[in-house]
């Protein structure tokens, strides 16, 4: 590989052209020089928006050979198929979460990377938030005491725009808040819990995709279970926050605050709240992020070191919200009473 | 049981709508949800059922949208142009395509926010009353007798509060009892006119099937009428602490809005008020075309006409001020109703009964309000009966030591 690497983007949904071109084109070490879209017009537009110079295509098999490596944002159901594609030519690849739909599809891409020795990272870019290392943090220093559990509640009005209208499908998402919105928590869950033994699940799937689920996971966690819940909804604005439970203490995750948090506890008799950031940090924008997880993904193609999401630990989340699918009851709703 | 084919619902992500399109699906009846935007349709799609994005405006796509239809329920509202055109666009594709029938949602609105007490029944002629809403829901009405009058089995059906979960009456008034100093018209002496929103599907349901539903209008209540003010006492009720409901009187209320002037008055003080803000001036100074012309006008206006401005913005004298939550004329009114709507017709043609008390309908939207986070307090916390056991606490324990359950 030269030292400009060249990237192509595959899939030019929103998500690409708000982020993912963007990021790229802050880096002065990689060069755009491939857009894939199934609606060649569309690659035609944003190529033309973003006043690059580089080629067209319709498929992804027609990359290969010209790039280095290939951000894949594509439906979720294409994902595995394409990345897998990519990794077996050789192509490092920073796939858009969730990487594919099942644990086993998931699998096989970490192993063909292996087998070709290429980087496989994966989209999970709520962990390169800096309160994703603040709650690490926090727990490692014991600023909370022994943690004892978690709580976790995220649920906006669904009112997102979408180039094409996947988020409803479930044979293009496979799944529906868990699988779209939910797989960025229970990722950053899996990193600062550890991994789960055991996940309850109830949702309101009554035979389309589920707007609200609610788990119950018990992690292993340094020799011990921590339990911790989670709701998740596309159709009510709920806390919105994480609160995890200290024997001193509460840290709080809110979903608005990317870049600190807050940790409530009892000093001298008095209820007090610090808030807690990296003190040389600044507020960054959503852009940034994705700007910092791209940097991530070419030092580790550079260096040969693992991306900060790799496959193997991208697939975890996959992996849970197979698990709690596979379990999942129906949400009981008393306030439907029961009709005869 | 409801013998028909397939069923489109227009305005079918909306309260009524969503759980039209539940029971329908329960009931084992194919639907198809007609939805304005796909990104409202995530009240529905946990519902194996079709959904077709488009505008009821567009004669192309309803024609389209009614393909394999039996039946029509329109629920879909909006302004003038969703309402009126979209009725009149729907009831035509209707008849052209000789659905078996066509369930319109009208309201009692029709004869007025505050109708008079003389009104006896559904028989009344409709008359416009001058408030913007009554008067489209009135020319919707007429698009559909007319599309009756040359034989569309039509029915119309006229609920009046629809309340249950979902539904923006309970939530409105359990924020603003949250609030505090929430105050009812005339004591709350009006009618409430309630109908679970259940019951109603019920009516709707009895419609779609019973043949002395065509060609008729419906009142559409709960069993036993309600005042407002146990409306908003079952609502205080689920706080705490349970708010204070106070009272103002209809009068009252219309000297308070005499008093704030028209529109230009009541907005000329916090307008001058905002422009004089230095924050705003802050903001604005931030974009270099708005610097330049805050500067100009600083430069050519003279200190007498500052102080004039700034005298006018501050100035209160004249204007009452809002010190307490007094309702807007719409819900004065509404809260003013003497009238009694009575559903003893649906009951005698659609054998219509309401299965769902006040009390059993508060209870269940207890539940629900508890649910969607607009109750947030212990009490409200605890009756979540939903949540899996396993959620109610958190436990650690050591591995292999009786496990984490």
């Amino acid at each position: 590989m030269n030292d400009i690497m060249r990237v192509a983007v595959i899939g030019c949904g929103l998500i690409a052209e708000k982020s993912h071109i963007p990021a790229i084109l802050r880096s002065d070490d990689a060069h755009i020089t491939a857009l894939v879209d199934s609606k060649r017009s569309r690659a035609e537009e944003l190529k033309a928006r973003f006043e690059l110079s580089c080629s067209v295509h319709e498929s992804w098999e027609a990359v290969p050979g010209s790039v280095d490596a290939a951000v894949v944002a594509v439906p979720s159901f294409l994902l595995a198929r394409v990345t897998g594609g990519l990794l077996q030519q050789g192509v490092h690849v920073l796939c858009e979460k969730p990487l594919a739909l099942s644990s086993e599809e998931a699998g096989k891409l970490c192993d063909i990377a292996e087998q070709t020795g290429t980087t496989l990272a994966v989209g999970f870019v709520h962990r390169f938030q800096e309160t994703t290392d603040l709650v690490k943090t926090v727990m490692e220093e014991k600023l909370i005491g022994e943690i004892t559990g978690y709580d976790l509640e995220f649920g906006v009005q669904f009112d997102w725009p979408s180039v094409s209208s996947f988020y409803f499908d479930r044979t293009l998402s496979g799944g529906g808040v868990l699988m779209s919105e939910a797989v960025h928590w229970l990722d950053r869950l899996l990193y600062w819990f550890g991994d789960v033994q055991s996940v309850e699940c109830a949702d309101n799937n009554d035979g389309g995709i589920e707007t609200e689920a609610q788990l119950s996971l018990t992690h292993l966690r340094a020799g011990t279970f921590l339990r911790g819940t989670a709701r998740f909804s596309w159709l009510y604005d709920l806390r919105n926050s994480l609160e995890v439970f200290g024997t001193e203490g509460t840290c709080v995750v809110r979903k608005d605050n990317r870049s600190y948090v807050e940790i409530h506890k009892n000093v001298g008799g008095r209820n007090v709240r610090f808030d807690m950031k990296d003190a040389t940090g600044h507020l960054r924008t959503p852009l940034e992020y994705f700007e910092l997880q791209f940097q991530d993904f070419r030092d580790a193609v550079v260096t040969g070191r693992k991306p900060k999401v790799s496959g193997r630990e991208g697939s975890k989340a996959v992996s849970l919200v197979g698990e709690a699918y596979r379990g999942a009851a129906r949400i009981s709703k008393p306030w439907e009473g029961v009709l005869s | 049981m409801i013998a028909t084919r397939r069923i489109l619902i227009t305005g079918a992500t909306g309260f009524i709508g969503t759980r039209v399109c539940e029971r329908l699906h329960q009931a084992g009846v194919p639907v198809r949800a007609l939805v304005h935007s796909g990104s409202r349709a995530a009240r529905i799609v946990h519902l194996p059922i079709e959904t077709v994005t488009g505008d009821l405006c567009d004669k192309t796509f309803l024609r389209e949208a009614l393909k394999e239809c039996d039946a029509v329920v329109h629920l879909a509202k909006g302004g003038r142009s969703d309402i009126v055109l979209a009725t009149r666009n729907l009831v035509a594709a209707a008849a052209r395509r000789g659905v078996s029938r066509f369930i319109h949602m009208s309201t009692t609105a029709v004869y007025g926010l505050d109708p008079p007490d003389t009104l006896q029944s559904e028989r009344e002629p409709l008359k416009k009353v001058g408030e913007s809403y009554c008067d489209w829901k009135i020319d919707a009405e007429n698009a559909v007798w007319a599309g009756i009058r040359r034989g569309l089995p039509g029915v119309i059906l006229r609920p009046c509060i629809v309340y249950g979960p979902h539904s923006r009456w309970n939530i409105n008034m359990v924020e603003k009892l949250a609030k505090g100093d929430y105050r009812l018209v005339n004591e709350g002496r009006g009618w409430c006119n309630t109908v679970y929103v259940d019951n109603l599907i019920d009516a709707i349901e009895a419609s779609l099937h019973r043949p002395a539903a065509i060609g008729e209008a419906f009142f559409i209540t709960d069993e036993k009428p309600i005042t407002w003010r146990e409306f908003a006492e079952a609502h205080a009720a689920l706080l705490t602490p349970s708010p204070r409901v106070g009272t103002i009187t209809r009068e009252e209320v219309e000297a308070f809005y005499r008093a704030q002037g028209g529109l230009l008055r009541r907005s000329t003080r916090p307008f001058l008020s905002l422009l004089i803000s230095p924050e705003l001036r802050d903001t604005l100074k931030t974009v270099p075309l708005f610097e330049y012309v805050l500067k100009s006008i600083g430069q050519r206006i003279t200190p007498s006409q500052k102080t004039a401005i700034k005298g006018l913005a501050r100035r209160d004298a004249d204007v009452p001020k809002r010190t307490v939550d007094v309702p807007d004329m719409v819900t004065t009114m509404i809260q003013s109703c003497q009238v009694r709507f009575s559903s003893e017709k649906a009951g005698r043609l659609l054998e219509y009964v309401p299965r769902v008390s006040f009390t059993e309908g508060m209870k269940r939207t207890e539940r629900w309000l508890a649910w969607a986070g607009h109750l947030r307090d212990a009490r409200s916390r605890a009756c979540v009966g939903s949540v899996p056991a396993a959620h109610q606490e958190f436990v650690t324990c050591r591995a292999g030591n009786g496990g984490a359950a």
